[in-house]
């Protein structure tokens, strides 16, 4: 296991993101499915009663939680997009069997309501991440993650190249950024200058599960653009 | 499964008109801001999402035709647009492998079914224009342009007519109000000399002969892959992209090339009457059009209505 500085270089700067949050944790439990376990992560078979704890390349603190920070980013700009959903009622008149009933689609609601939907894009710069793990099996994960943040089948968070390289010290846990992942929050911030929230957060993947969330402080992942 | 990346370079042969936001008569083109060799610039997108669909619908039809089938709306709507999630039918992990086997449309472009979403295995990149903005986003094979975006765009008037209005025409075709209130009654009695309804409008649009490049990465099977194949020869009828190809936009050409460990191979040429495709793409659309065969000689002639129910995620 080796300290490590994992670079994810973005195709075009757009990422889809409400919080602006990457786990460099998630996103390699996320390629550890796709390769082992490709239908219960496609299905979206990941119950409560059915986690699979991942068998990341990563090495793990003294509370069993993965040795890897957020990612860290410059941003430049942060803009509402929309993407739109709706029935394609001309196809319907050829290829819909209404069995002899008039037939009427709704888009205004319903099952067939049409959506004008917001999203949150951030134009942001490369974003780096530090941990301590294998950088061949890291590298090899990372290769199955084209995309990161949400909608990525519409385009959005392409990475052109993840770079995985060495550096000296243990930045997964405090590095140059101050606290460089959501620790458990024991009542007092730090004093070193950064800026902090504190939220309810999990502390390994999957993230978005709200079981298991405990007070933590996030730290500020964006850098000065 | 394998990863299959696939860059298109698609040359426009007409106009095209892809709307960002419209200012009272005026559409402009979609634009976003990218970070070009870190420099943030403002550049002309289209979107993933608007390949995605249309990719998808031509998929849709390309599946419904060889099966010669209609089907219910609910299976409609999972196949041309994703259908949606809700009711209170549970779908199991056995059954959402059925429908991927059954249907690697669906499993390629992923939908709701039942109150289960099944992912989708597309990836992509949104579709640039080759200009000054991109020439770090592009990859390096391709020349770089030393023009802006700006330089490939224009606007175009267009008129619409009300020809209620134009009386040589309406003396000679329509109906005098007389005629009217004895055919439809007070109903259909219409206020003579009323605003006429036409205007001028105007469309930017991107000009002939730009240059757009794509990306997909999709990691999938060879009968996926041919299911992506079919959406690509379906969409080749009408290579169109944006709006208005009923008024002359939009036609393009496009050549796909799949990339490997070892370099790029063809992968599909769509030019404007022919579609010529590679070994790769050729060889995943015949394992494809088998899997339909096969779907049409063991489901369809004797247990249509199994089938129909297993795209409208009602099998349990």
């Amino acid at each position: 296991m080796k300290n490590l500085l994992v670079t994810a270089k973005l195709l075009d700067g757009r990422v889809n993101s409400n919080d602006g949050l990457f786990h460099l944790d998630s996103i390699l439990a996320y390629a550890w499915m796709l390769v082992h376990h490709p239908d219960i992560l496609q299905n979206r078979d990941l119950r409560m009663d059915n986690l699979i704890e991942p068998n990341l390349p990563l090495a793990k603190d003294e509370d069993g939680n993965w040795k890897a920070s957020l990612g860290f980013y410059k941003q430049y700009d942060e803009k509402i997009e929309y993407w739109h959903k709706k029935i394609n009622d001309f196809d319907a008149l050829q290829y819909v069997d209404f069995q002899g009933k008039r037939g009427k689609i709704d888009s205004q609601k319903g099952f067939y309501k049409a959506y004008r939907i917001p999203q949150i894009i951030r134009i942001i710069g490369d974003i780096e991440f530090y941990c301590v793990g294998d950088p061949i099996e890291i590298q090899k994960y990372l290769s199955y993650v084209t995309n990161i943040g949400k909608k990525g089948s519409q385009g959005y968070g392409y990475v052109k190249e993840w770079l995985v390289e060495e550096v000296e010290d243990d930045y997964s846990d405090i590095g140059p950024y101050g606290i460089m992942r959501p620790k458990p929050f024991t009542g007092e911030l730090p004093n070193d200058g950064q800026v902090y929230q504190i939220r309810k957060v999990r502390l390994k993947p999957p993230y978005h599960l709200h079981t298991d969330r405990v007070p933590c402080i996030i730290p500020n992942v964006r850098r000065e653009a | 499964m394998k990863h299959y990346r696939i860059e298109t370079i698609y040359t426009l042969l007409q106009p095209l008109s892809h709307i960002g936001e419209s200012e009272s008569t005026q559409s402009f083109l979609n634009t976003t801001t990218v970070v070009n060799n870190g420099v943030p610039e403002e550049v002309f997108v289209y979107t993933g999402n608007a390949i995605r669909g249309q990719l998808r619908d031509c998929g849709a039809r390309y599946l419904l035709n060889k099966l010669q089938i209609q089907v219910p709306l609910k299976a409609f709507h999972l196949l041309f647009s994703g259908g949606s999630i809700g009711g209170a039918q549970a779908l199991d992990i056995d059954q959402a492998k059925m429908i991927r086997k059954a249907l690697p449309l669906v499993s390629l472009f992923g939908g709701g079914v039942g109150n289960q979403i099944l992912d989708g295995k597309l990836k992509q990149t949104f579709a640039y224009p080759i200009c000054k903005e991109t020439n770090g986003i592009i990859p390096s094979y391709i020349e770089k342009s030393e023009y802006s975006w700006r330089h490939f765009t224009n606007v175009i008037e267009f008129s619409r007519k009300d020809d209620e209005k134009n009386v040589n025409m309406s003396e000679q075709f329509l109906l005098s109000n007389d005629d009217q209130l004895l055919l439809e009654g007070e109903k259909g009695k219409k206020q003579k000399d009323g605003p006429a309804t036409q205007m001028r409008y105007g469309v930017e649009y991107l000009a002939a002969g730009t240059k757009l490049w794509h990306r997909w990465d999709i990691i999938c099977t060879e009968l996926e892959l041919g299911a992506f194949v079919s959406t690509i020869h379906e969409w080749q009828k009408q290579p169109y992209l944006g709006g208005m190809s009923g008024k002359g936009f939009g036609l393009v050409s496009a050549e796909m090339d799949l990339i490997t460990e070892t370099g790029r191979e063809p992968f599909a040429q769509i030019g404007q009457e022919f579609i010529k495709l590679g070994p790769v793409a050729e060889e995943a659309k015949k394992t494809y059009d088998a899997h339909l065969q096969e779907i049409y000689d063991s489901y369809l002639i004797e247990n249509k209505e199994e089938f129909t129910k297993l795209l409208s995620g009602d099998v349990k």
